[in-house]
């Protein structure tokens, strides 16, 4: 055979491989609204930077006729591409082959990119449309999702996981993205559940459909499973590249900086943060007026939103942000916002992105609900994330910072290297109503106008406790800043913070209260 | 940037009342309900396969009450104390919620 007739061969191999499920199939993909698999990666990854491997992969199963049945490169597509130029291992299951069902062979395929990228310190991106595990492998397909499910857990850390549910993600299946860093998710495409509706219906007779149940919706804004909702896939993957720009592609690494721009000038925070300590305002506002270009990427918009965390830049480099939102909530922290923000100070923790804190809340919120869904397991993990966090941590105090939330949003005593406060902040075990009412409760029990006495004696506490100087004059507080001066305070901490090295006692692992 | 902000709420932490925008999952929170002994309620969602006590009758404490099936597991439900049944609120072959009313007590 010629060399001209070898390629033919070749050439004619791959062609009908990359086929995938054939064209019935592939139409009824695109009816669902859908990118066939391969369009998906061409989408997501720089112009012909796509290189395969495992193409000709076959599945080894010889069970209910399996052994006649072909698989084109067994229902899944991986490789490696590019993104912004910086190499990136990929997956996508293909639909359109047996329904993206995840064997043996298939799963071996996506742990060898899994390992290929840990050990290139590469991000990891997948596509997640899969029916669920292929039943007529058994056990074998089972044990393709604890590999994959393993190596998630070891990459974890060490390279950013990026998942994107484009379908069906059911039962076993999800357990892999949510061992990930971040979730994207799209309207009426994506699902995710551990039982479907159908499971759900005969066990518990309970009725209800699959995007009620586990659709995108439900993911980023009431389980808060999935970190970013988009309306289109071409939506989803412009996300996913915007996300890329401000991360590090290893742990070994920073992440790229890019030339510094001004904040915009509409941000005027003189208009957006109220003096008075119970009036709203949109904390987001306050992060654009601080950050490059007012370009701030929020992370889990939508769930928790009492608490608001994402990526900006200062002077060029990334950060990543937590904020209170005093306009939801008060801006308290609960079970869920603290939850929320623990997980992402550890990803900017383990990727060496600096933690800018802004802090105003009132403390925790109250109610039988939240303590019975256990906020004190829940709010501890950020108290332990932040003391764990070895990055550089800067923590400014706009307003209020009482009780237990003063503590927990960064405090100096959990490690902050630097703490600035606005002269609005108050700093103080908790709101001058509360105090007043118990520590004059009884001058106020026993006067005979005791509403003006309580009036008095809020005005008192409030003269004398609500500010930040007392944390000041007691070293809490690094500085009080001019709030026009709050972009330049931040970045010159940087700056000093550049070299920062922290070491903690030599340790396998902690034990943080998950 | 937006200065008038609707939808907004009052929040009271520690006496201080907060104007803010309430999440959905806080202002459909339920409110908690002292659990009464003399109502029993699933605790699972499954089915009724049989219920083997009458309105009226006197049960000693540990009898066997009712079945309920749930996750292909035969529970049986037992008398927390010895009591007179004032209402049953199952029969056989209801399907019953989690913390749905089964048996109440005098």
């Amino acid at each position: 055979m010629s060399l001209k007739s070898k390629l033919i061969e070749l050439f004619s191999k791959k062609e009908k491989i990359s086929t995938g499920g054939g064209e019935k199939a592939l139409q009824k993909q695109v009816a669902m609204g859908k990118l066939p698999a391969r369009e998906r990666l061409k989408v997501l990854l720089d112009p012909n930077s796509f290189h395969e491997t495992d193409l000709f992969v076959e599945h080894k199963c010889e069970d209910f006729d399996m052994d006649k049945k072909q698989l084109p490169a067994d229902g899944v597509i991986t490789g490696i591409g590019s993104i912004h130029n910086r190499p990136v291992s990929v997956f996508a299951q293909d639909f359109t082959v047996a329904g993206g069902s995840l064997g043996l062979m298939h799963a071996r395929k996506i742990t060898k990119v899994m390992d290929h990228a840990v050990r290139m310190g590469i991000p990891l991106i997948g596509i997640n449309d899969s029916g669920g595990a292929r039943i007529q492998e058994g056990v074998n397909s089972l044990a393709g999702y604890g590999e994959i499910f393993y190596r998630n857990t070891l990459a974890s850390g060490i390279i950013p996981q990026v998942s994107v549910i484009l379908g069906p993600c059911a039962g076993g299946a999800v357990y892999s993205p949510a061992l990930t860093d971040f979730v994207f998710v799209v309207d009426k495409i994506s699902k995710m559940f551990i039982t479907g509706p159908e499971v759900i219906k005969t066990v518990l007779g309970e009725e209800i459909s699959m995007e009620d149940l586990g659709g995108a919706r439900v993911q980023t804004e009431i389980t808060g499973n999935a970190h970013f909702y988009a309306e289109s896939e071409m939506e989803c993957f412009e996300q996913i590249k915007r996300l890329m720009s401000y991360i590090p592609w290893s742990n070994r690494e920073k992440a790229p900086a890019i030339t510094p721009r001004l904040p915009k000038s509409q941000f005027d925070v003189e208009r957006i943060i109220p003096t008075e300590a119970t009036k709203p305002y949109d904390i987001r506002d306050i992060i654009k007026s601080i950050c490059d270009d007012s370009d701030f990427l929020e992370i889990q918009e939508r769930w928790a939103s009492n608490i608001v965390i994402g990526f900006a830049r200062m002077n060029g480099e990334t950060v990543g942000i937590v904020g209170n939102q005093p306009l939801v909530l008060a801006g308290v922290l609960d079970v869920d916002s603290s939850d929320k923000a623990a997980r992402f100070i550890r990803y900017c923790d383990a990727f060496n992105i600096p933690l800018v804190t802004l802090v105003d809340l009132p403390g925790y919120l109250p109610g039988v609900d939240q303590e019975h869904a256990g906020v004190i397991r829940h709010g501890a993990k950020i108290l332990y994330a932040y003391s764990e966090a070895s990055v550089p941590k800067i923590t400014v105090i706009l307003r209020k910072a009482y009780g237990g939330g003063y503590i927990a949003m960064c405090s100096r005593h959990l490690g902050a290297d630097f703490v600035f406060a606005w002269p609005t902040a108050e700093i103080a075990v908790m709101g001058p109503e509360g105090a007043a009412n118990i520590i004059f409760r009884g001058e106020i029990a026993a006067a005979k106008d005791p509403d003006a006495v309580r009036k008095q004696k809020v005005q008192e506490y409030t003269e004398k406790f609500a500010n930040p100087y007392v944390a000041a004059s007691n070293g809490h507080v690094d500085a009080v800043i001019n709030p026009y001066e709050t972009r330049d305070a931040i970045i010159h901490a940087l700056r000093a913070s550049a070299n920062k090295e922290e070491t903690r006692p030599n340790k396998k692992h902690g034990i943080p209260p998950f | 940037m937006n200065d008038n902000h609707k939808d907004l709420q009052k929040l009271v932490v520690d006496d201080t009342v907060y104007l803010t925008r309430l999440t959905p999952k806080f202002a459909g929170r339920k409110t908690f309900v002292p659990k009464d002994p003399k109502r029993i309620c699933a605790v699972i969602p499954g089915v009724i396969l049989d219920v083997t006590v009458n309105k009226g009758q006197r049960v000693m404490r540990d009898q066997s009450m009712l079945v309920l099936e749930a996750m292909k597991m035969k529970n049986s439900i037992k008398a927390p104390f010895d009591g007179v049944i004032k209402s049953i609120h199952v029969s056989q072959g209801k399907q019953v919620a989690k913390g749905e009313l089964l048996i109440e007590f005098e």
